[in-house]
């Protein structure tokens, strides 16, 4: 799958040029994701503006990709369309990332 | 709480009636190919987005447990609305559910730190927080899941 990634002083943004991210593509992305996080500020911001649909994989993944950055880093998400908000919601991983509307918001509000 | 009607198989259809092997790519194209079918007898965007999170998981299923330690078999798909419910029938030829029927899952486990997060099991969560019913049934080898969806939203009650 195809992720870009931009590194700032504060934070490594990552986005996601996919229309999905489900069951056919969860482990490519877990990995890319550790790719991409090896090194790098604590704070990565995952840009899923272009993510029209997860599911339940595609959720496990990032997940997995939260927790393969290792104890004091962070991930944060933006951009998320109704689909994928709505499966954070129901499962209350809401409460475990921190989201933003958009990346811009996400900019701002870090100071990144 | 109303039971989806069992319909006759050759009564399944109404506009659309897909039959796909049960991969991973197969089940992405299945999942679009409903999704365009929905915009016919579902307007509203919220409801169809409900659907097709449950259809997904339901074929995720079909294709990681119902056909798990063989080759890839046949998945049948019907889709037909009744008033103010969209009905989504699966069929296919795997293992049965491990208890005999759906799972039960209450909610989701994010008490504990990060380290030991879910990344998974949210499946049937997600099915039964988004269906109006559902119904299984094993018949003669075949595995039968009928989901019904709110398409109009139930009356308070």
């Amino acid at each position: 799958m195809s992720l870009t990634s931009t590194v700032t002083d504060k934070a490594r943004i990552i986005t996601v040029h996919a229309s999905r991210i489900d069951a056919a593509m969860a482990i490519q992305f877990k990995e890319d994701m550790r790719q991409e996080t090896q090194s790098g500020p604590d704070r990565v911001v995952l840009d899923l503006s272009q993510v029209e649909f997860i599911d339940s994989s595609g959720l496990g993944a990032i997940v997995a990709a939260m927790k393969q950055l290792g104890s004091g880093r962070k991930l944060d998400l933006a951009g998320l369309s109704p689909a994928v908000d709505k499966v954070f919601r129901l499962t209350r991983m809401d409460t475990v990332f921190t989201l933003f509307n958009s990346l811009e918001d996400a900019r701002k509000t870090l100071e990144i | 709480m109303n039971s989806p009607p069992f319909r006759d198989q050759t009564d399944a259809g109404s506009g659309c009636d897909l039959t796909f092997t049960a991969t991973d790519i197969e089940a992405r194209y299945i999942i679009q190919t409903i999704e365009q079918w929905l915009k016919g007898p579902v307007q509203d965007p919220e409801p169809r987005t409900d659907i097709v999170i449950a259809v997904s998981e339901a074929l995720n299923n079909i294709v990681e447990h119902a056909y798990a330690r063989q080759s890839p078999g046949p998945v049948k798909v019907c889709l037909y609305v009744v008033g103010t419910s969209a009905f989504v029938e699966f069929q296919d030829n795997g293992h049965p559910l491990p208890d005999g029927e759906p799972p039960v899952v209450d909610g989701i486990d994010l008490s504990g730190p990060i380290e030991t997060l879910p990344e998974g099991g949210f499946g049937w969560f997600l099915i039964r927080k988004l269906v109006r019913s559902l119904r299984y049934e094993r018949l003669e080898g075949r595995n039968r899941l009928v989901l019904e969806f709110a398409i109009v939203p139930d009356q308070a009650s």
